[in-house]
């Protein structure tokens, strides 16, 4: 018998006056003391099913569930709010991605702990007594030590704004097991966490679970972390369950061609794809698009005339798994399959490197300075791929700004072609210098001015930069359009008719617009889902290929920029730690950072190694 | 999924956007009559300015709507003539003090340095006495349109200049900005070809709102003797000579009175339903109050 | 914390010297003199001189300013013309009514306020509630002018239950104060309090979509808990700023209700100033008004600083 059962569970939300099907008729269970992991790209419907199971959906949007959700063989669809109130107290706990602004930004840690203090076997208002309170301050004690915060009585009295990201976490952890639930949801909550926090975050998940024998359903997007956490794994797509089963079988011989497909996206350690990483065509269907037959099937190699017309059900296979699938894939997965490239041989530094970075240093503020950047040297050989990679706070950002001369160093100069960056600022003709150096930014929907059609951000740099005006300029966005791989009409729409993926590329358009000699790309993929991740990386592969074109790629993706690149440094704290080959990084790193670094990486290769 | 609770961020088609916001459409449309009355209706009625002293102080009723004043005048033939004046002067007053709230706005949101100094001078200007400045505007100057277009527009440019500072400021550290940046654009380009236009919808709703405080300062200047003089009606000044008869004819002053908090109570409607047709996160906030009062219209 | 006092102090030392300059050049580009209004225009030009002299209104306007300003520092505004009073003295005759007014009505409508915003959002649903939300936005628009007069005329003319205007100190005579202070204070409140109830209302629907919601609701807290404990403090804060700015601007704005019930405050006393060319007692008002503006204003910033975990604890 199951704890949790969510039985042909469908959700319709309500939005101006247009009902949309997030969720349909997903099948799932948990078993006591099972992690299940539910994965899945954005739109995949995988929050909307937690928030159901805890019932918060309905607070922020007019909601109807039908099927059941049966925890303890109660439906808590049927409940009341106030019958779900007191459910769901002592019986569900929930972590959350966004732990900052999930906390009381006015209210001392102590106290919002406290609150959350509510047994199954408590006397209803035994909080207000003393005693209740002596209680609860007890077990909000043990519960931090328990989380890896041992200073319980200095962080009880703190704010949350005074905590790191990781140490939020953490109080979010002891916070949902303050009542001691049978079940804890967790939603992507190391999504926002650096690697190394992600690492630990996970590895106390894992360890509190255990010895509570908790069930637990963790959401995440990210198959690393599925693979190191879970028991069992469901794969959602377009609001479908696609495909569930334990988490070795679903990692080694998926049955659905999404699930193997999604899989292959995900870069791995030592694994080269200089000449282009895995990707799925298309992007993810809008739960607004009415699609018949499989949701997956206009992005599917193996998609037949059933699969476009008749919705496939969930069948079980031989193994563990179930999968919804007309055509399912029978043989295992190899994951190394692209494996057989080796290191580029790396292009020799000429004595006119395309960048060159000399003891760069950048310290904000005045009085009390902090230093972002701290004495980085480095150069980029002209058509080099270089990455950048480092956690928050490492000073990878600021240098790449320093570089696209955003921001000017507080010591030591940027040599670009002919023009020198120093503190006192760019020397020769700004123009020149800004047709030489492009930026493109992390997030596509905040770098697209909203209300400028694509046409017209494409041809702004163009516009300014060069002499290009009437039909010619029209030509060439037409052709830049066309280069990144979009349609010809994507020039009159306007970012928010556009997909994350396509925003990206109108970016990379407008960034080769001007034939810059060097492209400083920050995070281009990091709001991108991982199918549509190789998409881009693959854009910006070619082009380094067509043109003389280096890169400055800057991210946190450490097997992404270990797969790709011809080079790769790693920053941290404001220091350039160690540059090298991405081979040799991989396999001899002199830095243990670096190994650190390599160590937290979840790693799904590792995975199918040990568990043939 | 969040993005999904978020209503679309397209604006809506004309006649979608007509049936979905009648709380946009009706205040407009009422206000559409009160303009075109007071515009059209003076063709139509006697002269709001011929005394006839035979006639005075006629309650309503009769020959006379709304009765006449104490030198005969027509009550409703002034009340409205009175509106050209009073939705006139409010319009003018925040068009001036919000065209130039919102340049010292943009620039001090989008230039650092200035926009310290020019926050120093808000500062400044907001301590100063507005009403103080409005009587001696009018003793210096002489009631007048010149006179009520400097006096109540000045009251209103930094608290205008600071609403806008804040959007722009928050529009300014959105990427695009800085990709205009890497494009090669000149920053008073930026400010004009990406600022501007993102910050417009709060522009005209911030104008809007305006606009209803505007015509109630200009009936406290009427009231104190600087606002339009008589004897051109506008219903401050209506007010104003009401007063003295308010014993003997409180309707004199009553439906001026009316009209004003009336028209300043849709104008107050607009500004406020208007703002989630441009802004999305006020949108979501009127779904969530829709979700709060209604309920759940599944769960019924 | 300390740092921000002393910057903030600097800070209103230089916006007052800028009100101050400025408001002595607006004041004197006043047509009409002075000397004329006092002494009437068959008095001899010798006369006329030497009063002014005596004034301070004689020979070049920097010159003038500069005595003015040097005096000032001294704490010496000058002798009011129609008080004959020193200026600081006849500005402390008229502060009482204003500032009784001022706190009292402003107390009421933020409680008044406060009230009803936590009514409707542990009640979203009741009608009353939200009946009293749409009437907030009447009670804005009514202008307070108008409806003073009309409730001098409906209370106080026809029904006899109130004074129809007139103050009397508090300490002096407590009941008839009261009832002074009520229609005017009456009128405040219905403006003040509608205005607060939309700005609060929406503060405090902007918290209700805040995560930290989410988590006190999956702790088992009632709505009701969910909105006294979590969302009204964090509401509650932004409110302080626009609070103290109404109040900063009540001081120096009351002008049109002291005329209507006649109550002897400082703006009745800038109304008389300025009608009389009373140059000294206008600068020195409005100097005052400037400076309780800042003032306020400071302490409510420091209010907010001293309440917000973010601005203190960091």
């Amino acid at each position: 018998m199951p704890l949790l059962e969510l039985a042909d569970l469908s959700l319709t939300v309500l939005t101006d006056d247009v009902e949309t099907e997030l969720v349909h008729e997903i099948a799932l269970s948990v078993a006591a003391g099972e992690t299940l992991c539910i994965v899945g790209e954005s739109g995949s419907g995988k929050t909307v099913t937690a928030m159901s199971i805890i019932r918060l959906l309905e607070f922020v949007a007019p909601v109807r569930t039908t099927g059941g959700i049966l925890l303890e063989k109660t439906d808590i669809t049927r409940l009341t709010s106030d019958e779900m109130r007191a459910f769901r107290t002592g019986r569900i706990g929930m972590v959350f991605q966004e732990a900052l602004d999930s906390l009381n930004p006015t209210q001392r840690i102590g106290k919002q702990l406290i609150e959350a203090f509510n047994p199954l076997d408590m006397i209803p208002g035994a909080l207000r007594t003393a005693k209740g309170q002596q209680a609860a301050k007890a077990k909000a004690q043990s519960l931090l030590t328990e989380v890896g915060l041992p200073d319980t009585d200095r962080i009880m009295s703190m704010y949350p704004h005074q905590l790191s990201g990781g140490m939020q976490q953490r109080i979010m952890i002891a916070m949902a097991l303050m009542s001691d639930p049978i079940l804890l949801l967790a939603d992507e909550p190391t999504t926002a966490l650096d690697v190394t926090t992600q690492a630990e975050i996970l590895q106390l998940f894992r360890r509190l679970q255990r010895e509570r024998n908790m069930s637990c359903i963790f959401i995440t997007h990210d198959m690393g972390v599925a693979a190191e956490i879970s028991d069992r794994i469901a794969v959602m797509y377009g609001g479908r369950l696609v495909e569930v089963g334990s988490t070795r079988d679903v990692l080694t011989r998926p049955h659905h061609h999404y699930t193997r497909a999604l899989l292959k996206c995900v870069p791995q350690l030592g694994v080269r794809h200089a000449s282009g990483l895995a990707s799925i065509p298309g992007s993810v269907p809008s739960p607004r698009d009415v699609i018949p037959g499989c949701r997956y099937a206009a992005r599917c190699p193996a998609a037949t005339e059933k699969c476009t017309t008749l919705e496939p059900a969930l069948v079980a296979s031989l193994g563990s798994t179930a999968y919804a699938c007309w055509h399912p894939a029978t043989e295992p997965l190899d994951l190394t399959a692209a494996s057989g490239e080796t290191d580029a041989t790396p292009l020799e530094l000429t004595d006119r490197p395309a960048l060159t970075v000399d003891a760069v240093t950048k310290v904000f503020g005045r009085r009390r300075g902090v230093t972002a950047v701290n004495g980085v040297s480095l150069q980029i050989a002209p058509g080099e791929f270089f990455g950048l990679v480092g956690e928050s706070g490492s000073g990878k950002t600021t240098l790449g700004r320093m570089i696209a001369a955003l921001e000017h160093p507080s010591s030591g100069a940027i040599t670009l072609g002919d023009h020198v960056h120093t503190a006192r600022g760019v020397s020769g003709d700004a123009r020149e210098f800004r047709r030489s150096i492009q930026l493109i930014f992390q997030d596509p929907q905040s770098s697209l001015d909203p209300r400028h059609t694509a046409g017209r951000i494409i041809a702004e740099p163009l516009r300014e930069l060069t002499g290009l005006r009437g039909a010619e300029l029209d030509a060439r966005v037409a052709s830049l359009i066309d280069e990144v791989g979009l349609p010809a009409a994507t020039k009159d729409k306007l970012p928010s008719q556009l997909s994350g993926g396509q925003r990206q590329r109108v970016a990379i358009a407008r960034a080769i617009g001007p034939e810059p000699k060097l492209i400083v790309a920050d995070e281009p993929t990091s709001a991108l889902d991982v199918s549509v991740q190789g998409q881009v990386i693959n854009i910006l592969l070619e082009l380094r290929r067509d043109r003389d074109l280096s890169f400055l790629f800057i991210t946190h993706n450490l097997s992404l920029v270990l797969s790709v690149a011809d080079r790769v440094g790693v920053m941290r704290k404001g220091e350039l730690v160690e540059v090298g080959r991405p081979h040799d990084i991989v396999t001899n790193s002199t830095h243990p950072y670096t190994r650190q670094l390599l160590a937290a990486n979840p790693d799904l290769l590792a995975y199918q190694t040990t568990n043939p | 999924m969040t993005a999904l609770l978020v209503p679309s961020t397209t604006v809506p088609r004309w006649r979608t956007f007509v049936v979905r916001n009648p709380a946009v459409i009706v205040p407009a449309a009422l206000l559409l009559v009160i303009v075109l009355v007071s515009l059209i209706g003076p063709f139509f009625l006697q002269s709001p300015t011929a005394t006839d002293p035979i006639n005075r102080l006629q309650p309503p009723g009769g020959a006379h709507l709304l009765g006449t004043d104490t030198y005969g005048r027509d009550v409703l033939s002034r009340l409205v003539t009175g509106g050209r004046a009073s939705l006139g002067m409010a319009l003018l007053i925040t068009v001036c003090s919000g065209a130039v709230g919102t340049f010292l706005g943009l620039v001090s949101g989008f230039f650092t340095t200035a926009g310290n100094v020019i926050m120093r001078i808000t500062d400044a200007w907001m301590a100063f006495p507005a009403i103080v400045l409005a009587m001696v505007f009018s003793v210096t100057l002489g009631p007048g349109v010149l006179t009520e277009v400097l006096a109540i527009g000045i009251i209103f440019i930094p608290f205008s200049a600071r609403v806008l500072r804040s959007r722009t400021m928050e529009i300014t550290s959105r990427t695009f900005v800085e990709a205009a940046r890497v494009s090669g654009m000149g920053p008073w380009k930026i400010l004009v070809v990406h600022v501007l236009p993102n910050v417009a919808p709060l522009i005209i709703v911030q104008t809007i709102v305006y606009i209803a405080a505007t015509m109630l300062i200009d009936g406290v200047l009427s009231v104190l003797g600087l606002g339009i003089a008589a004897p051109a009606p506008s219903w401050g000044n209506m007010i104003s000579e009401g007063r003295t008869y308010m014993s003997t004819a409180p309707y004199l002053m009553l439906f001026p009175g009316l009209v004003l908090a009336f028209t300043v109570f849709l104008v107050n409607m607009l500004g406020t339903n208007l703002r989630p047709v441009f802004d999305p996160q006020a949108r979501q906030l009127k779904a969530l109050q829709r979700l709060r009062t209604h309920g759940n219209p599944f769960r019924r | 914390m300390l740092g921000i006092i002393l910057r903030r102090l600097v800070n209103l030392v230089i916006i007052l010297f800028v009100v101050g300059t400025l408001l002595f050049f607006i004041i004197r580009a006043i047509p009409g003199d002075p000397a004329v209004a006092l002494l009437g225009s068959t008095a001899k030009p010798e006369e006329l001189e030497a009063l002014r002299r005596d004034l301070g209104l004689s020979g070049p306007l920097y010159l003038q300013y500069l005595g003015w300003f040097g005096r000032v520092l001294h704490g010496d505004f000058g002798m009011s013309i129609i008080y004959d009073k020193p200026v600081l003295e006849v500005i402390g005759d008229h502060i009482a009514p204003t500032l009784t007014i001022a706190i009292i009505s402003t107390t009421l409508s933020f409680l008044i306020a406060v009230l009803i915003t936590v009514w409707n959002a542990s009640n979203p649903r009741n009608l009353i509630a939200r009946a009293l939300n749409q009437l907030s936005q009447i009670g804005l628009a009514l202008p307070d002018f108008w409806l003073a007069v009309l409730l001098v005329y409906l209370i106080a003319l026809n029904l006899r239950w109130l004074p129809t205007s007139g103050y009397t100190d508090i300490w002096v005579d407590p009941v008839a104060s009261i009832r002074t202070l009520i229609l005017p204070i009456a009128v405040l409140v219905i403006g003040q309090a509608a205005s607060y109830v939309i700005v609060l209302r929406e503060g405090m629907l902007g918290q209700m979509s805040q995560l930290y919601l989410r988590t006190a609701r999956v702790k088992g807290l009632s709505e009701f808990g969910v909105a006294m404990k979590h969302a009204l403090p964090n509401a509650l804060l932004p409110i302080l700023t626009i609070v103290g700015l109404n109040f900063a601007g009540l001081v120096g704005g009351i002008v049109i209700l002291e005329n209507i019930f006649v109550i002897p405050g400082l703006g009745s006393m800038m109304l008389g100033a300025i009608n009389s060319r009373d140059f000294l007692l206008l600068q020195g008002g409005a100097l005052f008004v400037a400076f309780l503006f800042v003032v306020v204003n400071l302490i409510t910033d420091l209010t907010y600083a001293l309440v917000d975990p973010k601005v203190r604890v960091s």
